[in-house]
């Protein structure tokens, strides 16, 4: 009898027990957070919701954080541009064109800051550029074609044009 | 002729105990299921690889949302806010968060989740305080 009464003594202690630990509370929660990405996310934020000045600033703060983040650098171009800011938008895609010369989008941020400040010449070699970088698209070759058609450049601008008509 | 048993005799017997304990054990693990309905609906969409059902997370959210969010116990909270998500419920998503934030305030990576499901919603405005206060600066 005394045998039947300590085994289940045992048993209801080991249940106990698991009650008692599955019941524990929870470890208090506190999350790190990557401070790149809350930045980033901020700029991304504050330009959406259109506070230019604040997207810049925290740009430029990821940016001094780690400065080979050339996305955030791009973007951080045309955030300024959309700022009003054209020269320093120009800087900031010529830093990330520095570190990759074939990164079509900051060229697309330069033509860009080129178109906004009317600087003709420019504007058509980073179109030339542009479109030797990507061959495949046609809205670039058009824009080309009619941008050296309209300065009198026909030869020029017929090549282009045959390649568009596939002739 | 049979022996019969008296009540003594029946508690004793070893098959009696054991289907009485199986019959409790039954009981328990029923009401336990009745009781955490919500819980294990939410855990199985949680698990899914796609993309939960909007209709099934939205009667998980309106059975789980009712009960108060508590400090030591944010998992379910947590899931629905991810589920909720995942299935495209922002607005209840945000609602999660906010609850979930206010009650643990000093936890910035509950702050941050709130802060990138308003910026995904498209509320920019909403999200750029949570931004602002992640990232301590002062009002402009």
């Amino acid at each position: 009898m005394t045998k039947h009464i300590t085994q289940w003594t045992t048993i209801l202690l080991a249940i106990a027990l698991i009650g008692v630990v599955s019941a524990a509370p929870a470890q208090e929660r506190q999350s790190q957070i990557d401070e790149d990405f809350l930045l980033l996310m901020g700029a991304r934020n504050a330009a959406k919701a259109g506070k230019h000045d604040t997207s810049v600033r925290r740009y430029r703060k990821l940016l001094e954080r780690d400065p080979r983040l050339n996305d955030a650098r791009r973007e951080l171009g045309w955030v300024l541009i959309a700022a009003g800011k054209v020269a320093e938008a120009q800087e900031e895609f010529r830093v990330a064109l520095h570190a990759n010369p074939k990164d079509v989008e900051a060229w697309k941020g330069i033509l860009e800051a080129l178109r906004k400040t009317d600087q003709k010449d420019e504007f058509l070699k980073v179109l030339d550029r542009l479109v030797e970088l990507e061959p495949t698209r046609k809205d670039l070759r058009m824009q080309l074609a009619l941008e050296l058609h309209n300065r009198g450049r026909f030869a020029e601008a017929e090549k282009h044009i045959v390649v568009l008509l596939g002739e | 002729m049979p022996k019969r048993m008296n009540s003594i005799q029946l508690i004793r017997n070893g098959w009696f105990i054991g289907t009485i304990g199986l019959l409790y054990g039954a009981a328990v693990w029923s009401g336990f299921q009745w009781i955490y309905t919500a819980e294990i609906v939410l855990e199985r969409l949680e698990q899914a690889v796609e993309a939960p059902d909007p209709a099934a997370a939205m009667r998980v959210y309106e059975q789980i949302a009712r009960s108060r969010v508590r400090r030591d116990d944010l998992d379910s909270f947590v899931k629905l806010g991810q589920v909720l998500e995942r299935a495209g419920r922002a607005d209840e998503a945000i609602e999660v968060w906010r609850r979930v934030a206010a009650a643990i305030p000093e936890d910035e990576g509950l702050r941050m989740r709130l802060a990138l499901t308003l910026h995904n919603a498209g509320r920019y405005a909403e999200a750029e305080l949570h931004f602002a206060a992640l990232l301590r600066e002062g009002p402009e």
